[in-house]
């Protein structure tokens, strides 16, 4: 070895006869049956010792451009759609919001009514009768009761 | 077919004659002649039909495209109404009167039900109906014997679990649930002539329901059903959203009418009237406080009687006149005092009780007056004083109060039906008209007779009297609003008629005087209320019938409550009752009146004593005078035919002393006792012109002066 340069083409020269006889073995094409089958198959290795991985920059541009342009029309359709999508479930939502607040106006108006019914002069003179509550004679001394007192829970009724 | 055969064998024989004819030019020969004009005619033929459809097509599409288009539309687009939920009726408490409620009706089309026995006992228990009832009607239907043969309501307005029930049951037979609404009257019967009633389609027929159905009802929504050919519908939206009906709150008090209802009741069966009428208002401003009459009804009620059917549509105080009788003298009186003819201490001869008409019927008193002052002749209630009242102030006179009091005009209240009670015209047409006053009629008149007037009228012309002298409008509706989407309540511009002076304020504080002393000394002293000063004017007009006088009078009661300020006017009228207006309606008036002032927190202006409170001044009884020294009064046509020099004797007030007293006091009496007064200067009074003690000619102020100098 005269040189460094020498010993380095020895390696690669080494390399590539053990390629070589690798790839002549590759070449060989063999005929191999099927287990209890009338079936050969010609079954032959592939080399791709020999491929090369070559940078297409003109290939990773264009798919490039084509996962942009994909992804534009993803958010093109999606911009279309999604302002029509959102009001139609906002309309669906305000309709359900309607429609309960109708439902709850309505039970509203049942409890007015039924709160109106309670407190009608017929109910309530039913209730001062069944009570026994009497209106106080002429001149009579009506004594104001006790702070948190109700009437029907003071002595002498 | 033929044609085509032939055709196809002229094809052929020229096909087969083509060697021959060789060398003949293609088209030419009698058979490619033959040929050709028959397919020109085929081709006209084939041409005016298409043109004939196309013309047709044109006249379709274009000419008629409106008319086919329209046809189109309404067979397969039905525009359906959405009724919109009524408006609510409030009291002034802001309880509701009358409220509408959304509810669900099931229903259900007979034909998609094979067997109506099963269905009925399955479905009728869970809506609380007779399954007998039901298969009978679905069987009824289906055998199209009666009703619709493809829809029958299962059930109205459901409750939760009646709903819920049908729910379950849905899925087993083929109940459909539509909305609906339901009225609801929490307050019951209570109210029932003014709030009224809505009939089975949703529309008013009573009261406020009526009167102002279109504003209650609101507008209907639109919704458009789009149907295919067998008419089942596909799809449908709202075209128009429905807008709610107007809320309503009333100026009526639930308590006062409750009690205003349970007294006149009471009134009614005390008194064996068959009908009634109580009113309450305030006079200042015209609000109805309580309308009650009797018979009544029960708005709730779907299928009323007959009975309540009639008296749904009889508002007796608003809709039925009658004679007021005695209270028509309030009117007589005050316009003797407000035109300056009388004082209220004008004596009036009247007669020993029988007034002799020459010609006419005499007049009659109840009882034997010889003469009475003005005031005296109200309390006592005489009829031949009145009646010497108008007929020296004459007819023209007499009709010129009376429309002043609004007597013969309606009210312009929210009430359906109402009457403008009954005042002919004063001035006849020409000498065949029938329709107008006689020459005695003003005489009658002045006591009530040939004359109608409503309740409603009747509080109206006593208002006059309490408030002052002001003629106000009776109305039931104090708010009006409009239910806004987000449950606020947006108020609606309401119109009141600003009230109008038709009196003089002294005029009606010295009948309002008067009239007191009628509840504390004269007819009506049933209506005198305890704690309370009151004022009124009993009446009562006996009841000719089938040609002859009925022991059956209509009863009447007018007053007011406190004499001083007077919050509330009352007006009872008992039809048809053996008893007259003291006896039957004062005592109505008095518990009405009583509730009324303390419901709306009156204070007292008198001891709350059981027993009759006294007048504050008792005037001295007018004395009596001989028939020679009074002037009569039918003397006395009318004042502008009065003979000249002849003053109408004792007929003029003493002047008091009002020296020493101030501006205020001096009004004061001098309004009480109805004298017109000049006032110079101010401070205390020093000099007054007639003198103390004087008689006031008629038609002369009294002249006083006072220390300051203006």
């Amino acid at each position: 070895m005269k040189s460094l340069e020498a010993m380095l083409d020895w390696f690669a020269a080494g390399r590539e006869a053990v390629a070589a006889q690798g790839r002549r073995e590759l070449q060989e094409a063999r005929l191999r049956a099927l287990p209890r089958e009338e079936i050969f198959l010609y079954v032959k290795p592939i080399d791709n010792t020999r491929v090369r991985c070559v940078e297409a920059r003109q290939e990773w541009v264009s798919s490039a451009a084509a996962v942009l342009f994909a992804l534009m029309s993803a958010l093109g359709v999606i911009a279309a759609l999604a302002p029509s999508s959102v009001i139609w479930l906002c309309s669906h939502r305000i309709e359900e919001l309607k429609q309960q607040r109708d439902d709850l106006l309505n039970r509203q108006r049942i409890v007015i009514s039924r709160e109106a019914e309670l407190k009608s002069p017929p109910k309530l003179d039913e209730y001062s009768v069944g009570n026994h509550f009497v209106p106080p004679p002429p001149d009579a001394v009506v004594f104001v009761p006790p702070a948190g007192a109700v009437a029907s829970s003071l002595p002498g009724r | 077919m033929r044609v085509w055969k032939r055709f196809a064998g002229v094809g052929k024989a020229a096909a087969a004659g083509g060697g021959a004819r060789a060398k003949r030019p293609r088209g030419a020969g009698p058979d490619a002649e033959l040929s050709r004009s028959r397919a020109q005619v085929v081709a006209v033929i084939v041409a005016g039909g298409a043109a004939l459809v196309l013309m047709r097509l044109v006249t379709l599409q274009v000419f008629q495209h409106d008319l086919y288009t329209e046809r189109a539309r309404n067979q397969h687009v039905r525009i359906i109404d959405v009724p919109a939920l009524r408006g609510t009726v409030f009291a002034r408490d802001g309880y509701p009167l009358a409220i509408s409620v959304r509810t669900e009706s099931a229903i259900v089309n007979p034909e998609e039900i094979p067997d109506p026995d099963f269905f009925a006992r399955v479905v009728g228990p869970a809506v609380g109906k007779d399954p007998g009832e039901i298969a009978r009607e679905l069987k009824r239907r289906k055998s199209n014997e009666g009703g619709s043969r493809r829809y029958y309501r299962l059930a109205r307005h459901l409750t939760e679990d009646a709903r819920k029930r049908l729910r379950l049951l849905q899925r087993t037979f083929p109940i459909h649930f539509v909305p609906d609404s339901r009225r609801d009257y929490p307050n019951g019967a209570i109210g029932a002539h003014v709030v009224g009633a809505i009939d089975a389609e949703g529309k008013g027929n009573a009261g406020i329901e009526q009167k102002l159905n279109d504003e209650l009802a609101g507008i209907p929504g639109k919704l458009e059903v789009r149907a295919g050919a067998r008419q089942d519908s596909f799809s449908s939206w709202f075209r128009e959203e429905s807008v709610p009906g107007v809320n309503l709150t009333l100026s009526v008090d639930r308590v006062i009418q409750y009690d205003a209802e349970r007294f006149l009741l009471e009134g009614i069966r005390a008194s064996h009237a068959e009908s009634g009428t109580v009113v309450v208002m305030d006079p200042a401003t015209g609000e109805i406080l309580a309308l009650a009459n009797y018979p009544s009804f029960d708005p709730r009620r779907e299928k009323p009687t007959r009975e309540e059917a009639a008296a749904r549509h009889s508002n007796i105080a608003v809709q039925i006149p009658c004679e007021p009788g005695s209270v028509m003298k309030m009117i007589t009186v005050t316009m003797g005092i407000d035109t300056g003819l009388f004082r209220p201490e004008s004596v009036i001869y009247c007669e020993n009780g029988v007034f002799p008409r020459p010609g006419r019927r005499p007049i009659h008193d109840v009882h034997r007056y010889g003469s009475l002052d003005v005031s005296q002749v109200l309390v006592r209630s005489s009829n031949i004083g009145v009646a010497k009242i108008s007929l020296a102030a004459g007819p023209v006179r007499l009709y010129e109060y009376l429309k002043k009091f609004g007597i013969g005009d309606k009210t312009g209240i929210e009430l359906p039906a109402e009457s403008p009670g009954i005042l002919r015209p004063q001035a006849c047409r020409d000498s065949r008209d029938r329709n107008c006053w006689t020459p005695s009629s003003h005489e009658y008149i002045a006591f009530g007779h040939e004359v109608s007037a409503t309740a409603v009228q009747l509080a109206r012309a006593v208002s006059i009297i309490a408030n002052g002298g002001m003629l106000v409008r009776p109305h039931l509706v104090t708010r009006k609003s409009r239910p806004a989407p987000d449950g606020r309540e947006i108020p609606l511009p309401l119109e009141i008629e600003p009230p109008k002076r038709v009196l003089r304020a002294e005029t009606a504080f010295t009948i309002r005087r008067i009239m007191e002393r009628v509840v504390l000394e004269g007819t009506g002293k049933a209506a005198a209320i305890p704690g309370y000063s009151a004022g009124g004017k009993t009446g009562s007009a006996q009841i000719f019938e089938n040609g002859r006088w009925l022991n059956r009078h209509n009863s009447s009661f007018v007053g007011f409550a406190p004499v001083t300020n007077p919050r509330i006017v009352v007006v009872v009228t008992l039809n048809r009752t053996p008893l007259l207006g003291g006896a039957a309606a004062a005592p109505v008036f008095r518990k009405v009146a009583e509730t009324a002032l303390r419901v709306l927190h009156v204070p007292m202006d008198r001891p709350e004593t059981a027993g009759q409170p006294a007048p504050e001044e008792q005037p001295e009884p007018a004395p009596e005078v001989s028939s020679s020294t009074v002037l009569l009064a039918e003397d006395l046509t009318s004042p502008e035919e009065a003979p000249a020099g002849v003053q109408p004797a004792l007929v003029g007030p003493r002047v008091p002393d009002f020296r020493g007293k101030p501006l205020a006091s001096v009004l004061r009496e001098a309004a009480a006792l109805g004298l017109p007064v000049e006032t110079l200067g101010r401070g205390l009074a020093r000099a007054q012109a007639p003198a103390p003690g004087a008689i006031l000619p008629p038609g002369v102020p009294v002249l006083i002066r006072f220390g300051v100098a203006p």
